[in-house]
């Protein structure tokens, strides 16, 4: 029996035309959606698989390499930059015009004004709070933290006053997804990694410095761990606020029944000052040069971006939300106020520069901010020196590109 | 005697380790000479020396060799005392010695990958070790998180699972020793402590070195309990040589700079085992 | 080995000792017994527990249910089955493989001469030591320009090139006498009936040995399953529990210790049936 089930990848013995599809989603939440794709265009046949996110970029890189990439792919905003850098998608700039008006995101795939995928989801993060441990400590969690302020008085009255527990979740021991932490908060603070024109650092400017030492200032009262272990730590209650995606809203009746938690915007720097800024990260769709059905390729990828296509994937997995234009009239956001605050904090959400080297950039940058948050650099030293590797490696590539 | 028989026999597995062992040493050596990522092959480049030149001026290669010298440092001496203490016991033990060495040596026969597992399990926020401590009204300790405990986590975690294969080693060297030799000493009036210092452990200072030898070469290849526990972190303490190479091989597809990596580990093993062979003018061991 | 033990004991025996320091040794065998057993048992007990978080106070470890969740969930659809199925597949191919070649590559190597012999010996024996992380970029990039990454025979070719038993069965061979197999040419038996008819008979505890390493070696495999594989369907069980081990948001702890527990389970039957194998093979350079 699993014999068969292993020799039976599902090739169909016809003359149809098949588009290989990989994809993130659970199966059963995408494969309805491709059979009515599939119902549309008679002669397609959508052969399907799931990434995950351990080993997805991995499987994807390795399969161009051997020169067999999927048709169709879905990435992550992450992926995309080494994929451009390295040529390996189709330019989609002259078919997405048509989509232009219909999709947000857009920013998130343009590259020197050419697109290389379509947005499909986006999704972001937000402030989650411990309602119970809010008010154990005093405070009233139907006023969440609106400024720096707010955030830090309320980590360290929790911290101080609920024993056992800490006030915020400090991200530590996986440098990678640093940046997507602190950004936020240099963001709001009118702070950024590169300049408008993507080709000089302003890592070291002061809004970024003033930045972090605010979110250093939130240490005492932090618990500093993976992200894994505050999403733990928050469902035992011994944790009063962590920024999280909206899976954590979806996990947490199941692993923590007892817990009451709301979600909040980021707070901004300070009263009548700065954004609400996070970090938004996107699903896209993209096509590889060296894919075999460019065509249907692109008719799939064009139906998934429809609304009534995405938003059953947004209701089966709950971490991003469709890109499709009016999402936010679905009735689901009106009985859900915790997930619609996600939606409400997109358009203050911040995605990284679609840079050739920005993996390398990213690296800098989380190194950096890995010795700020260990106390073996000052904040200034760390974002000095991060401005620093980052000119460096800018000057060293520009003459080869393009 | 060496006539007639099967040369043939030899062809199924000499072919395998051909196309699975030799070929690709020469490939990877071939490698280490080129600027090479799969996914822009066109680009591919010969830079001599280059990878090597970079590969010793990065400060991740010395990190991660430091991080080798600590853990021999670190572990070396309390492996090594551990192991011949256990062995000694376990040479005096007369009854159930098959069960107390097995129960030892059983660590030795596991999976790196549950090993590890498990102890990220202890060590964790949440886990067993923390909870003693805070039972004891202790606060929590980041194992993981410290950057100068993360590697000290570690070299625990490989005392423990290695004491026991260590032990075994020193086990099968003193049973090489001639009963003889010891009736005689004991005639003689010696004291057990007198037998152990004067007799035994003379005998194996070959092994003790071979033990030392291993546990060194061990320490410039671990990767799977830095893969599970750290991936390297936190500031890098606890990069080795091999994590390092498997990052720039396998997230950023720097094959050649990889390769690089993989031959200046060949060289360093390769260096301790001369300097190995010259320590002890001869053979360890007879092995095969 | 076993000649030794008793002789030990006997040795021991005539010691002069007090009934205390007897009690004395065997107590901190004990507990060394137990030190080396505890993150095993551990590991057990967490994984026949409920829920998914770990239990910290160890008066909760007593206290706790036992239940078969884990296991259940691990066997309704979790990648686990499939992990542990790979495994068994991978395993079951790889080994036997292993032995027939190691009979028959160490039989020719034993027993007569060919050009290259001596190269071939040597290069083995070089490959017994050599860091397989050399070899890990070169097989990645062998593997995929052969179409052939994600697929079984990424798992299971790699294993067949390890030189480990052929060198193993060509000293055990060595150390037979020739004698049968000549009186058996004489009376005209073809090459490949003495092989099969007189050779493979006597070759039982060798390729114990050899078989019983294989088992280890293959079924813990890491490094080379990681990087040739990239499809959540062909990990095997250390990878896969490894890979498990980081997903972003959430560990389930007690997933994770039962599949370890069912990574554990064949290691320690064939470290009950087979311990004597285990060890002569680590005292002959199998690697751990």
């Amino acid at each position: 029996m699993a014999l068969l089930a292993l020799a039976g990848c599902g090739k169909k013995p016809s003359a149809t035309r098949t588009v290989v599809f990989w994809q993130f989603s659970p199966l059963p939440a995408i494969q309805p959606i491709l059979a009515r794709f599939e119902a549309e265009n008679p002669g397609v046949t959508v052969q399907v698989e799931q990434l995950t996110w351990q080993s997805g970029r991995e499987k994807i890189v390795t399969a161009i390499a051997a020169g067999r990439p999927p048709d169709l792919c879905e990435l992550g905003s992450t992926f995309l930059p080494g994929l451009v850098a390295d040529s390996t998608l189709l330019d989609l700039t002259d078919r997405a015009a048509k989509l232009r008006d219909r999709l947000v995101g857009w920013d998130i795939t343009t590259y020197r004004g050419r697109v290389y995928a379509y947005p499909w989801m986006v999704g972001t993060r937000a402030l989650y709070l411990n309602d119970d441990l809010f008010r154990r400590a005093g405070l009233d969690p139907a006023k969440p933290p609106e400024t720096w302020d707010d955030l830090l008085r309320a980590a360290r009255a929790i911290s101080e006053r609920v024993p056992d527990a800490k006030g915020f979740g400090m991200n530590a021991g996986e440098r990678e997804i640093l940046f997507k932490k602190f950004m936020p908060f240099a963001w709001g603070n009118g702070g950024d990694i590169l300049d408008s024109t993507e080709t000089a650092s302003v890592m070291a400017s002061p809004a970024n410095v003033a930045a972090l030492r605010f979110y250093l200032s939130l240490k005492p009262y932090s618990l500093l761990d993976r992200q894994e272990m505050h999403e733990q730590a928050f469902g035992k209650g011994r944790l009063g606020m962590v920024i999280s995606g909206p899976w954590l809203l979806r996990a947490l009746p199941e692993s923590a029944p007892g817990l009451h938690a709301s979600v909040a915007p980021m707070p901004r720097p300070a009263a009548g000052r700065g954004t609400h800024a996070s970090f938004a990260g996107a699903e896209v769709l993209g096509i590889f040069r060296r894919a075999k059905n460019h065509s249907d390729a692109l008719r799939l990828a064009e139906f998934l971006v429809r609304p009534e296509n995405t938003m059953p994937i947004f209701l089966a997995t709950g971490n991003a939300f469709p890109t499709a234009i009016g999402t936010a009239a679905d009735s689901y956001f009106v009985t859900h106020p915790n997930v619609r605050v996600f939606l409400d904090q997109l358009p203050t959400a911040v995605s990284p520069p679609l840079h050739p080297q920005w993996v390398e950039i990213e690296e800098i940058v989380n190194a950096e901010l890995e010795e700020a948050i260990y106390g073996t650099k000052t904040p200034e030293a760390a974002l000095a020196d991060a401005d620093r590797r980052i000119t460096a490696a800018l000057n060293r590539q520009r003459p080869q590109r393009p | 005697m060496k006539r007639g028989a099967r040369p043939l026999g030899v062809l199924p597995w000499a072919l395998a380790f051909f196309f699975f062992g030799v070929a690709p040493l020469a490939y990877a050596l071939a490698l280490s000479f080129l600027d090479y990522n799969p996914l822009r092959a066109d680009r591919t480049v010969w830079v001599g020396l280059a990878n090597y030149a970079t590969a010793l001026q990065s400060p991740s290669f010395w990190r991660a060799l430091r991080t080798t010298a600590y853990f021999v440092v670190g572990t070396l001496p309390v492996t090594l005392t551990l192991a011949y203490a256990v062995a000694s016991l376990l040479a005096r033990a007369r009854r159930a010695e098959t069960f107390f060495r097995a129960a030892i040596f059983f660590p030795a026969a596991l999976s790196m990958v549950v090993i590890s597992l498990v102890f990220k399990s202890l060590y964790a926020e949440e886990g067993l070790l923390n909870g003693w401590l805070a039972a004891a009204g202790l606060s929590r300790i980041h194992w993981l998180l410290d950057p100068r405990l993360a590697l000290p986590s570690i070299m625990i975690m490989d005392i423990w699972s290695s004491v026991g294969y260590y032990a075994i080693l020193i086990l099968a060297g003193r049973k090489t020793l001639p009963d003889d030799q010891l009736e005689a000493a004991r005639l003689e009036g010696l004291s057990a402590w007198e037998v152990e210092r004067r007799i035994v452990f003379p005998h194996l200072r070959p092994v003790l070195l071979f033990v030392v030898l291993l546990n060194t070469i061990r320490a410039f290849q671990i990767f799977i309990e830095v893969f599970v526990l750290t991936r390297g972190g936190p500031l890098e303490s606890t990069l080795t040589l091999v994590y390092h190479l498997y990052d720039r091989a396998f997230y950023h597809f720097e094959m050649g700079y990889a390769s690089a990596l993989a031959f200046l580990l060949l060289i360093l093993v390769g260096g301790l085992l001369v300097i190995q062979r010259y320590v002890l003018g001869e053979r360890a061991r007879e092995a095969r | 080995m076993r000649g030794g033990a008793a002789a030990s004991g006997a040795r021991a025996g005539r010691a002069t000792r007090s009934r205390g320091s007897a009690w004395g040794l065997y107590l901190a065998l004990s507990a060394i017994s137990l030190a080396s057993l505890a993150p095993l048992l551990y590991m057990a007990r967490v994984s026949f527990g409920a829920g998914s978080d770990l239990p910290i106070a160890p008066a909760d470890w007593w206290g706790h249910p036992l239940s078969l969740e884990h296991y259940r969930d691990l066997w309704s659809g979790g990648p686990m089955a499939r992990f542990a199925f790979n495994s068994l597949l991978v395993t079951g191919v790889a080994v036997p493989i292993q032995i027939l070649l190691a009979a028959a590559a160490g039989h020719a190597l034993a027993r007569s001469g060919f050009v290259g012999r001596g190269t071939l010996l040597a290069l083995a024996t070089a490959f017994l030591i050599l860091p397989k992380q050399v070899l890990l970029a070169p097989l990645y990039l062998l593997f995929a320009s052969a179409g052939l990454l994600d697929t079984y025979a990424a798992l299971v070719l790699p294993h067949l090139a390890d030189p480990f038993g052929v060198l193993f069965m060509a000293h055990y061979y060595q150390t037979l006498s020739p004698e049968l197999e000549e009186a058996a040419r004489t009376d005209g038996l073809s090459a490949s009936a003495i092989f099969w008819r007189i050779v493979f008979p006597v070759s039982g505890p060798g390729l114990a040995v050899v078989g019983v390493n294989g088992f280890l070696t293959t079924w813990n495999a890491f490094l080379h399953p990681l990087v040739l594989t990239t499809s959540e369907s062909m990990r095997t069980l250390p990878v896969g529990l490894a890979l498990f081990a980081q997903s972003e948001h959430r560990v389930d702890w007690g997933a994770l210790l039962a599949g370890s527990t069912i990574a554990t389970v064949p290691v320690v039957l064939a470290f009950l049936l087979f311990q004597r194998q285990i060890v002569e093979g680590i005292l002959k350079g199998s690697s751990r």
